[in-house]
């Protein structure tokens, strides 16, 4: 009888939760049977099964809500969303008594009868809604509606082929999670013997395949915690719903990626979130009715919700089409709220501003409301998907809407971390904080001390430097400990870990030695460890010593680096203003020194090197007049040698300029140099022009030639033609039916910089118009107008260019381009 | 109504520990330290795949930190979905108790009333203090570090 209820109580609550969702939609569609059906069929499985159990106030409730559905089945009224919200209702009661039969509390003994009687009210008032005309039409074609209806029903009855699942209890799950991880330790210390052991060969291979067995054991445990996001998903159009009609506001919501795949745990992390800022959207971004009418947007709002995998990690965006969010005002309010002085505030830029939404105190609502408006929230929900390792970003359009995306990773627990070591303890850092390991004594990298306080210096960057040791007061092993404390030498055996702390702050933080790099699963550790604010979780990595998580934010609170909330966005700035810089008006650059491929020592300015990296030599080919770099499904130009080298691989430095990357094949790096831009401008002029060289500079008493990156891009294809202005001018292209427009005409011009329409009525919006000769006289002889011509030769009396004349079609264009713009100036 | 009591000493007193609270008792060889926390956390250790917390019953009694030795037995108990051990100087016997336990509305001392409030008789009647995992493990006065 027990599990018998059990199962009542299980099967009613999952049915429940998919189901909010599916009255929702009903109300939205009223005549899509299939949803009324679902309904019907939830009362009606309610109502036997509490008959059977002899649960007489769920069969009472689930008998009246059926009776209302069938007669509304069959009279085909018109559904209002009052009887909608009576319905709502009684689903409402079944899912607190379930809940209460389940925990066993009892239920107060309500007398349900005030819901019956609403629905009956409700049921009543639809009945006399509809017109009596309308009525008897609905009455007369019933009968063939209701045979439909059968017919419909009875394609439903055939069997769905569906997954065959089993109930198994969470608790028997995570048992078995455990019982593998300690199989994989104990595999992990078998494998330490054996190898102790020399053990013979067939010993190892049985070991191999027992090893992969765990492995794979392990693969399908991790799997059956996974949960559909369907999970999340369901209850939300409900709570759109009544969030919505709360507030006078009209709104729906679109849920796409319902199969996507996430930790059972993660799943719990980031359902409050998502509710928070789906309730955000409806309260604060979609505006109310009049609104929108006069904002030209349907009146219905609509709200987008999307999940969906990309590597390991799931993205979540939430769109909405409401006001966005209005930065200036925001502005105003952290103005109000003493939390920025209104300085500060103009110099944030948009983003900054933006960002403020996740700061504490601040609210965009005017006034206070049940469901939002405390100021309390975004930084919460900011705060929560951080601990869980992710990260969400803000997509404003003023007036159009907001996007949130927010990304987190595919499992809570697993986390790739790098391990070090610090005194006698060793630690892990997530990686994604990690932006670089440098060590002091590479020369690139000075430790300064200032007043009680220590930066690095690396290449340009003054980073706060944190000592490990000293913020967790850890006792250093006794050659290191010696009497130098600051002391010039004291440092040069750490080794400097680069964090960037999410939100801007950057610091470099000293240990002993890094060890390893592991992927962990991290667990949250005990409250009295968590409250220190400075670890993450704990770990068992593979070697069984158990290990702390540091977490980034909390070691640089700790060490006082992010004192100040206000420096978010700015750090760097300020950072460099806290310290002398030696000259201020002239900038420092950084160059990387290398020698080219002719063995020549030549430099380039370091900023615009996105890496250098090794490239197998036969990935270059020499294709349409230029040395080519096949990297995935795209080429790149490479310049610095002439053909593919001989070697296996070849040295590549990855140039940008932000929109555009190409390759500079060199020998080797020599040095990172550091000096000013006025001594690059001091530097001899080389004598040819064109020779891919800016200038001569002496660098540590050696002739270097500056690579002239300008050059380099100019020498691309595509960029060699500046537009100015930055907009890309319209140019209509007339003959939309011609072939040879569309497949030689179009690239060509599309290449020099110019948006191509075919749109021949939006002819005056049109910056240049290109018209085949013998059409031309349909448009005016505006200066914007280019004629092509079929033959070399000109026609006598007519201002045309022959079609294959690249060279004249392009002056053509910018000329004309430049004529329209003055005629506009003028 | 009769209940289990396991029966261990700490700082030289006898108490004892619902039987309900114990998943078992180990000895602790290895641990993990962890700096800049409260006192009373000895460390990490690892019992197969989970990470234990080590908790040093004595610093609340003592008042500042007691150590372990290597082989010190440890407690094992599951709180809140955190794992503990809880380190004590022996542990005796498992006894049963037909008493209720009643309030300790005496001065224990400042340490021992984190420890527990509670004492039940056994045995021979003699009484002792029952100890309050929860309140052990999540102190409501927490200790300077």
């Amino acid at each position: 009888m027990d599990d018998l209820q059990q199962e009542f109580i299980l099967e009613t609550r999952e049915t429940l939760e998919a189901l909010s969702g599916e009255l929702v939609i009903w109300e939205a569609e009223p005549d899509h049977g299939e949803h009324l059906d679902s309904i019907f069929r939830f009362f009606h499985t309610v109502k036997g099964s509490a008959g059977f159990l002899s649960l007489p106030r769920f069969e009472k409730l689930a008998h009246e809500a059926e009776n209302a559905l069938s007669s509304l089945r069959e009279s085909k009224l018109p559904i209002t969303s009052q009887l909608v919200s009576a319905i709502l209702a009684l689903v409402d009661r079944i899912s607190e008594l379930t809940a209460a039969l389940e925990s066993g509390t009892p239920v107060d003994d309500g007398d349900d009868s005030a819901l019956i009687d609403a629905l009956k009210a409700a049921w009543e008032a639809t009945y006399n809604a509809a017109d009596g005309a309308e009525l008897a039409d609905k009455e007369n074609s019933s009968g063939a509606d209701s045979s439909d209806q059968d017919v419909s029903r009875s394609t439903e009855v055939a069997p769905e082929q569906k997954l065959r699942t089993i109930r198994v209890p969470l608790a028997l799950l995570d048992r078995m999670m455990n019982s593998v991880s300690d199989m994989v330790l104990a595999r992990n210390e078998v494998a330490r013997k054996l190898r102790e052991l020399d053990a013979a060969g067939d010993l190892d291979s049985a070991f191999e395949r027992l090893s992969t067995c765990v492995g794979d054991l392990r693969d399908s445990i991790g799997r059956t915690r996974m949960q559909r996001m369907e999970g999340i998903f369901a209850p939300l159009p409900r709570i759109v719903r009544d969030l919505a009609s709360d507030l006078g506001k009209k709104a729906e919501i679109v849920c796409k990626g319902q199969d996507v795949e996430l930790d059972r745990e993660m799943i719990e992390m980031i359902r409050d979130p998502l509710v928070h800022i789906i309730r955000n959207a409806i309260d604060h971004g979609i505006e109310s009715p009049e609104d929108r009418q006069a904002a030209g947007k349907p009146v219905t709002g609509k709200l987008e919700i999307d999940a969906s995998q990309s590597g390991n990690q799931i993205l979540i965006t939430i769109k909405d089409d409401g006001a966005g969010i209005d930065t200036t005002y925001l502005g105003e309010k952290a103005v109000a709220a003493r939390i920025y002085d209104r300085s500060e505030i103009n110099a944030m830029s948009k983003t900054a501003l933006l960002n403020l939404i996740f700061a504490p105190g601040i609210s965009t609502a005017d006034k206070v409301t049940a469901i939002s408006g405390r100021g309390v929230g975004m930084d919460v929900v900011r705060a929560n998907i951080e601990r869980v390792g992710g990260a969400i970003d803000l997509h404003n359009s003023p007036g159009e809407g907001l996007k949130i995306v927010i990304r987190v990773p595919l499992t809570l627990t697993i986390i790739s971390c790098l391990m070090f070591q610090s005194g006698d303890h060793q630690f892990a850092l997530p990686q994604s904080a990690v932006r670089e390991i440098t060590s002091p004594n590479n020369g690139q990298v000075r430790v300064d001390h200032v007043g009680g306080g220590s930066f690095a210096v690396i290449r340009d960057d003054y980073l706060p430097l944190v000592r490990l040791d000293r913020v967790l007061d850890i006792e250093q092993t006794s050659e290191q400990d010696g009497s130098a404390i600051n002391g010039p030498d004291e440092m040069q055996n750490m080794v400097l870990i680069v964090i960037d702390v999410h939100g801007g702050s950057r610091f470099a933080l000293a240990v002993d030695a890094v060890t390893d790099h592991e992927d962990l699963v991290v667990r949250p550790g005990a409250p009295a460890i968590m409250t220190t604010g400075i670890f993450a979780g704990t770990t068992l990595p593979d070697n069984g010593r158990p290990m702390l998580l540091l977490d980034p934010a909390g070691v640089a609170k700790s060490a006082g680096v992010a004192k100040d909330i206000k420096h978010i966005g700015a750090a760097d700035n300020i950072e460099q203003n806290d310290n002398d810089q030696p000259e201020a008006q002239d900038q420092p650059v950084s160059l990387l020194v290398f020698h080219d491929c002719a063995h020549r020592k030549r430099a380039i300015v370091l900023d615009i090197i996105e890496r250098v990296e090794d490239c197998p030599s036969d990935a270059l080919a020499f294709s349409a007049g230029q040395l080519r770099l096949t990297k995935g499904d795209k080429t790149y130009p490479v310049f610095g040698i002439e053909r593919p080298p001989q070697s296996r691989q070849v040295k590549m430095l990855q140039l940008t300029d932000g929109t555009t990357t190409l390759f500079y094949a060199i020998a080797g790096i020599a040095d990172i140099y550091r000096t000013t831009s006025q001594a690059i401008v001091r530097g001899a002029l080389p004598s040819d022009d064109n020779s891919g060289v800016s200038a001569i500079i002496v660098a540590d008493g050696e002739q270097v030639e500056m690579l002239d990156s300008h050059w380099l891009f100019s020498q691309i294809p595509g960029t060699a033609i500046p537009q100015g202005d930055g907009r890309q001018p319209l140019c209509l292209l007339a003959d939309q039916d011609d072939g040879w427009t569309r497949r030689m005409l179009e690239p060509l011009i599309t290449k020099a910089g110019y948006t191509i329409s075919y749109d021949v009525s939006a002819a005056h919006k049109a910056d240049i118009i290109v018209v085949a000769d013998d059409k031309a006289s349909e448009y005016s002889n505006g200066n914007n107008v280019i004629r092509l011509r079929q033959h070399p030769q000109p026609e006598s009396g007519k201002d045309s260019i022959y079609r294959y004349d690249r060279i004249g079609l392009i002056g053509a264009l910018q000329a004309s381009y430049q004529t329209r713009k003055q005629g506009d100036a003028a | 109504m009769s209940s289990l009591y396991l029966l261990a000493s700490l700082a030289g007193r006898e108490i004892v520990i619902p039987a309900t609270h114990v998943e078992s008792v180990v000895k602790v060889h290895d641990i993990v330290p962890v700096p800049a926390v409260s006192p009373q956390i000895c460390g990490l250790f690892a019992l197969r795949s989970r990470v234990l917390t080590l908790v040093d019953c004595c610093c609340f009694v003592e008042g500042h930190k007691c150590g372990y030795q290597p082989g010190q037995l440890a407690i094992v108990a599951t709180i809140d979905g955190h794992h503990y051990g809880l380190l004590v100087d022996a542990v005796h016997d498992i006894i049963t108790s037909e008493e209720e336990p009643i309030a300790a509305t005496g001065d224990l001392g400042q340490g021992w009333s984190t420890i527990g409030n509670e004492m039940v008789s056994i045995d021979d009647g003699r009484l002792v203090l029952v100890m309050d995992i929860t309140n052990v493990v999540n102190p409501s006065q927490p200790l300077a570090a």
